[in-house]
């Protein structure tokens, strides 16, 4: 009997024994990592399986050590290293944080409670600020396994379960899927049930959804067609103006309108200045302010501009009246400097108001379209004695306020200084004495002939014209994203000063770029839709991809089967804008989402980290 | 403790505890499985003690002659514990055989110790009363004496048959048909099933033989008969015999090396497992 348990104990010893050698020959050997390595990698990872330490560290113990030393080097022995996985895998600022957020800034939601020893054993971590990767994400696990697939279960890890599946409990879906107003003020309501139906358009309109929106290439999301392909059909007119009963132009260089008698009434030097507030009311165009806040004194003057009414001074104070003259005269001043250094001149004003440089691409976009010659003409038309008034003027000379009406009739109000020049002036011969009559040269004009260059409907496609009638070069859009547009009204946003923006940003301005395009607190939103990046980001707990759900669509309804268009309208910075649908109905979606046909885990819909 | 006692613990209070254990056990898992339980490392611990209690004989021994404790007792807490440890590998492994070659060669070796364990379970029960049932009653280790002792004596009965009578039927007859059936053991297959066919073939042999004998040398070939029998008997306690040692040599060494391989496996787990900064 002891003889055959001593057999056994010795064929025992043998077997541990050669089991022992065995396993240490194949450590030894060129398969050590096959050897300790518990399973295959998962697809994305399979080409560092003779890496281990790329993933994993060096151990500290004695057993790491010795594995090492069997192995050799390449056979790294530890546990893994979170820092390897971000290396490659970016989640933000707070990777091992909770669903890679701060986690002071999470909403708790039906959190369990923590710190009991079996929810700790149980569950293999401590808190929720340094998750390690592997408490989700489980390599070696074969070459079919999918690492990022996870159960409900797994989200109830932390989560207490609050409702027993999508189908039954689940809250319904809340501003979803659009939170935010669009950036494309399109009122899909109106216009699949009033302008599409519309006899006029009937043609010209798309026969359903997929006529404006195609699938991203992920299939993820619906794009947005290009303006081109969707809505020139229609909207061209608007843009290029020729559908517009006003302004089919934007005046950026204007002379603007002054009481000239209050003012000449009032004292001091104006000169001649040939738009008179009795015969026209041009204000200030917001691009001259832009170029009049490069003087030293245009921020205050401006001020006090803007609480003056530059079309009836009689009753303006003495403050008033200097900061009238004084556009006057910085206008003049900033045409003469335009007419003598061109573009550079507008530029290092607009770089002195903006307290940047401007790059040549800006730069170009904003001015390289204005012609010269045009400008040139204007200012000589205008302002004829533009260079000998403002010598006098720097030099302190009296001068008379002398206007030209549209007709090229003079007129004068005598300079109340009680300089001597002005009686010359005021004299039977009002074109008399030292001053040569600026219009002298010009051909006489005939009554109603007020416009005497091609105008706006000349430039029927676009660009700078000279409007005499209003005393301004203006620009007309050359049609969709016009970069003029685009440029100054981008500078301006970026400014942080409205007016250009305000003048381009009139759903009536010329050019209607925010009938369509919303006005956003940063300026206007050119693209039509968000990076397919920030709409993933706007929504990023939540994921969705259109391609699958395609074909379950209703053969009449289409996309409506799920989007029922409703409008919204919500004011954001003075402006409309549309959220075009009602809310989905989470049924919809129960309908197919069930365990046993396309599956209602909560990672289908929901994200585990949020970057 | 009383026989009724001892029964009642044996047929319904052990398979009792050891059902409601498992039960627990997979219903745990149920509940937690694929959450971020880590129900591998737990499961892994419990299988280490589970298979320490199981792989220790040595220890158990001791304990046995420490405590006085019947080795009946342990024999059946072996029994229960390794069923217990057949459903904590269940869920270790997620009823798939791992992927890693070590782990994998692990989980097949238990799954054949497991079943040899079964096996045992059944060699324990029925082996003995086996054993206990044949008439030759003789020790494991006297079998090969006893059968040589059985083949001189069907050779003596033939020759003396011969000299007696100057007939050799019953030699050539032995010689011819019978003398393979002494020789070596044979037909342990046969045995170990426990047929008769053997029994029934060399009887079948002799009584056709002595339908064309004279009354000697029927008698002569009765005596072979009973001597046959003596040999089958033998054949078939040696056919036990070496079933049951078979089966715990095999049994051993899956466990030897089962043994190996699980340490590796904790220690290569315990090393690799795990996140760090």
């Amino acid at each position: 009997m002891k003889r055959a348990v001593r057999r056994r104990r010795r064929m025992a010893g043998w077997a541990v024994a050669v089991a022992a050698g065995l396993i240490c020959l194949l450590l030894a050997s060129p398969w050590s990592e096959r050897m300790v390595m518990p399973g295959e990698l998962s697809p994305p990872h399979a080409t560092l399986t003779d890496r281990c330490d790329l993933c994993h560290q060096q151990g500290s113990g004695a057993v790491a050590r010795a594995i090492g030393s069997l192995g050799g080097d390449h056979l790294v022995a530890g546990p893994v290293s979170n820092n390897q996985c971000i290396a490659c895998h970016d989640r933000g600022r707070f990777p091992l944080a909770a669903h890679s957020v701060d986690t002071g800034n999470l909403s708790v939601h039906n959190l369990r409670d923590e710190g009991s020893f079996i929810v700790e054993l149980a569950h293999g971590y401590t808190d929720h600020e340094s998750l390690s990767c592997i408490t989700c994400h489980r390599e070696h696990r074969g070459e079919e396994s999918d690492i990022t697939t996870f159960s409900d279960a797994q989200c109830q890890a932390c989560h207490v379960q609050r409702f027993a599946s999508f189908s039954k409990g689940h809250p319904p879906f809340e501003r979803y899927p659009f939170d935010t107003p669009q950036r494309i003020a399109f009122d899909h309501e109106r216009h699949l049930n009033v302008h599409f139906a519309d006899e006029e358009f009937r043609d010209r309109a798309p026969t359903d959804c997929r006529g404006c929106h195609t699938q991203s290439g992920d299939g993820r999301d619906m794009t947005i067609g290009s303006y081109e392909n969707t809505c020139a059909a229609c909207h061209a007119d608007d843009i290029s103006g020729a559908g517009r009963a006003g302004d089919r132009g934007i005046p950026v260089f204007s002379l603007p309108a002054v009481d000239l008698r209050a003012l000449g009434d009032a004292g001091g030097a104006v000169g001649h200045w040939p738009v008179d507030a009795r015969v026209i009311e041009t204000p200030i165009s917001p691009f001259l302010k832009l170029l009049l806040r490069a003087d030293p004194r245009g921020e205050a003057q401006l001020q006090v501009l803007s609480r003056t009414n530059l079309l009836n001074l009689s009753d303006a104070t003495e403050e008033q009246h200097a900061a009238a003259r004084w556009l006057l005269w910085t206008t003049r001043a900033i045409l003469d400097d335009i007419r003598s250094r061109g573009h550079v001149a507008i530029t290092d004003r607009i770089e002195t108001t903006l307290r940047r440089p401007l790059d040549p691409d800006t730069s170009g976009a904003l001015l390289a379209g204005l012609p010269g010659d045009v400008l040139v003409e204007a200012i000589g038309r205008w302002l004829p004695d533009l260079e000998a008034e403002l010598e006098a003027y720097r030099n302190g000379e009296p001068l008379p306020t002398l206007n030209r009406s549209h007709n090229g009739a003079a007129d004068s109000t005598p300079d109340t200084s009680g300089d001597d020049l002005a009686g010359d002036l005021l004299g039977d011969d009002l074109l008399g004495g030292d001053m040569e009559d600026p219009f002298a040269d010009q051909p006489e004009r005939e009554a109603g002939d007020a416009i005497r260059t091609p105008g706006e409907d000349w430039v029927a496609y676009g660009g700078w014209h000279l409007m005499d009638s209003s005393w301004g070069i203006h620009y007309r859009p050359v049609g969709h994203a016009d970069p003029f547009l685009r440029a100054w009204a981008d500078v301006a946003a970026s400014s942080g000063r409205g007016t250009i923006l305000d003048l381009i940003a009139e759903p009536d301005a010329p050019g209607a770029c925010v009938k369509c395009h919303a006005r956003t607190s940063t300026g206007v939103a050119w693209r039509s839709q968000r990076t397919l990046s920030s709409t993933r980001l706007s929504r990023p707990w939540t994921h969705f991809s259109h391609a699958p759900h395609l074909s379950l669509t209703d053969a009449d309804d289409g996309c409506r089967t799920c989007h029922v268009p409703k409008t919204f309208n919500t004011r954001v910075n003075g402006h409309t804008r549309f959220n075009s649908f009602l809310d989905i109905n989470a049924d919809q979606c129960n309908t197919c989402h069930q365990p046993e046909r396309a599956g209602n885990t909560c990672l289908q819909c929901h994200n585990y980290h949020v970057r | 403790m009383s026989p009724a006692a001892a029964r009642v613990l044996r047929c319904w209070v052990e398979p009792a505890v050891a059902l409601l254990v498992a039960a627990a056990l997979l219903l745990w898992w149920m509940v937690a499985e694929a959450a971020l339980v880590r129900i591998t490392t737990l499961t892994g611990w419990i299988l280490a003690v589970l298979l320490a209690f199981l792989l220790c004989n040595a220890p158990r021994e001791m304990l046995l002659r420490i405590t006085r404790v019947p080795a009946r007792f342990w024999y059946r807490l072996h029994a229960w514990v390794g069923i217990l440890t057949g459903v904590t590998v269940a869920i270790h492994t997620g009823l798939h055989v791992p992927h890693g070659p070590i782990e994998a060669l692990a989980t097949l070796l238990f799954i054949t110790t497991f079943l040899l364990g079964i096996v045992g379970l059944w060699v324990s029960q029925s082996i003995p009363l086996r054993i206990a049932s044949i008439p030759t009653a003789v020790e494991a280790g006297a079998i090969a004496q006893h059968r040589r002792e059985v083949h001189q004596a069907v050779e003596e009965v033939a020759l003396r048959h011969a000299e007696s009578t100057g007939d050799d039927a019953v030699a050539n007859a032995y010689d011819r048909e019978l003398r393979q059936e002494f020789e070596v053991p044979r037909h342990r297959l046969a045995h170990l099933i426990n047929t008769s066919r053997v029994r029934r073939g060399i009887d079948r042999r002799i009584t056709a033989r002595q339908r064309r004998l004279n009354e000697p040398a029927c008698a002569a070939l009765e005596e072979i008969r009973r001597l046959a029998s003596a040999k089958a008997d033998l054949d078939e306690l040696e056919a036990c015999h070496a079933f049951r040692n078979t089966w715990l040599a095999t049994h051993l060494l899956c466990s030897s090396m089962l043994g190996v391989l699980v340490v590796f496996h904790a220690v290569i787990s315990l090393t690799y497992a795990g996140g760090a900064p």
